[in-house]
């Protein structure tokens, strides 16, 4: 028996964003929309925490932290505000959340819920913390998930690193 | 878009693997690249510690890595262009790092996206989950689809 039959859910699973509403996150809707197979049904989570928050409020959304059904709500909007920029991408998407922490183990958490075939989020889960926070929400999801994660990157971040010295370079050099 | 999909490919289940979680999510017919990296002798030497500093038959050595990886992206390739992928095989040396490598024949080819498999023969899961953990900010700046050895059921 091969793999396709032993796991015939796997590709139906929906796509699960990890949404935090920074432009990170929003840049991976646009991103999976471009490289995956058109129609995919999909999840946006947004994760959050009473007082650490743990995700951009949508715009004009004001409340306070500490209450914990202001923060869920909040939260909500986030998640409805990703799942209407995936809509936008080609996605058949709706929203939900979740209170966890840390992050990644509410990203894996509800991977695993939903038999998700992909989880997609930026390679930092967070604005504002960047220098701090790099990678940690995206290096603790792909290692502690089996399931298949795309990682999207800021496209200015070529910007900052120097050009490669040397490179085996084929025969097809300008 | 044709940019191509640029597979970090090492022969292993792992790298398998990825070839066909990419076929079943990625947007395809598309150009791909299967990608093999050779590390030489005398680098894996010095980072297992060895105190070797010449090595008699170095080049021959070096030359046997070529071929092999050689033959890994070639059977890569083939594994690619049967799921409907337009690939082609390519090999690489890592001088520094094999994620340094990754990210420069990315960059060479404008890779539209790189697929690498999470658990391979321990150097591309190493450099891709090290670099996400450690330099993907600085270093990747393309998106990576990680797959599983082992998807979940």
């Amino acid at each position: 028996m091969n793999m396709t039959t032993r796991f015939p859910n796997r590709v139906r699973g929906p796509i699960l964003f990890a949404y935090d509403g920074s432009d990170l996150a929003k840049l991976a809707i646009d991103e999976a929309g471009q490289q995956l197979a058109a129609g995919r049904t999909a999840l946006v989570l947004t994760v959050w925490q009473p007082f650490d928050v743990g995700f951009v409020p949508a715009a004009e959304v004001r409340f306070d932290a500490a209450q914990v059904s202001d923060v869920q709500r909040a939260a909500e909007q986030t998640a409805a505000e990703g799942a209407s920029l995936a809509q936008a991408a080609g996605f058949d998407a709706r929203g939900t959340v979740i209170e966890a922490a840390p992050t990644w183990k509410g990203i894996v958490d509800v991977a695993d819920e939903h038999d998700a075939s992909l989880i997609v989020l930026g390679s930092h889960g967070r604005t504002g913390l960047a220098g701090v926070l790099i990678g940690s929400v995206a290096e603790a999801v792909a290692a502690h998930s089996r399931r298949s994660v795309l990682i999207a990157h800021r496209p200015d971040s070529q910007d900052r690193t120097s050009r490669p010295v040397s490179l085996e370079t084929g025969n097809d050099s300008p | 878009m044709d940019k191509p999909v640029l597979f970090c490919y090492d022969g292993s289940e792992g790298s398998r693997a990825a070839l066909s979680v990419a076929v079943e999510l990625v947007m395809h017919p598309a150009d791909a690249v299967v990608l093999a990296v050779w590390t030489p002798v005398a680098i894996q030497l010095a980072r297992g510690g060895s105190l070797l500093v010449d090595v008699p038959n170095e080049g021959e050595l070096d030359e046997s890595e070529i071929a092999a990886a050689q033959r890994i992206a070639d059977e890569g390739a083939a594994g690619a262009r049967r799921r409907g992928y337009n690939a082609s095989a390519r090999i690489a040396e890592a001088t520094e790092s094999v994620a340094k490598t990754i990210r420069d024949v990315a960059r060479e080819i404008d890779a539209r996206l790189i697929v690498c498999g999470q658990r391979g023969r321990g150097a591309f899961a190493t450099a891709i989950l090290g670099s996400v953990s450690h330099q993907l900010s600085a270093h990747a700046e393309r998106p990576v689809l990680i797959a599983p050895q082992h998807p979940a059921a």
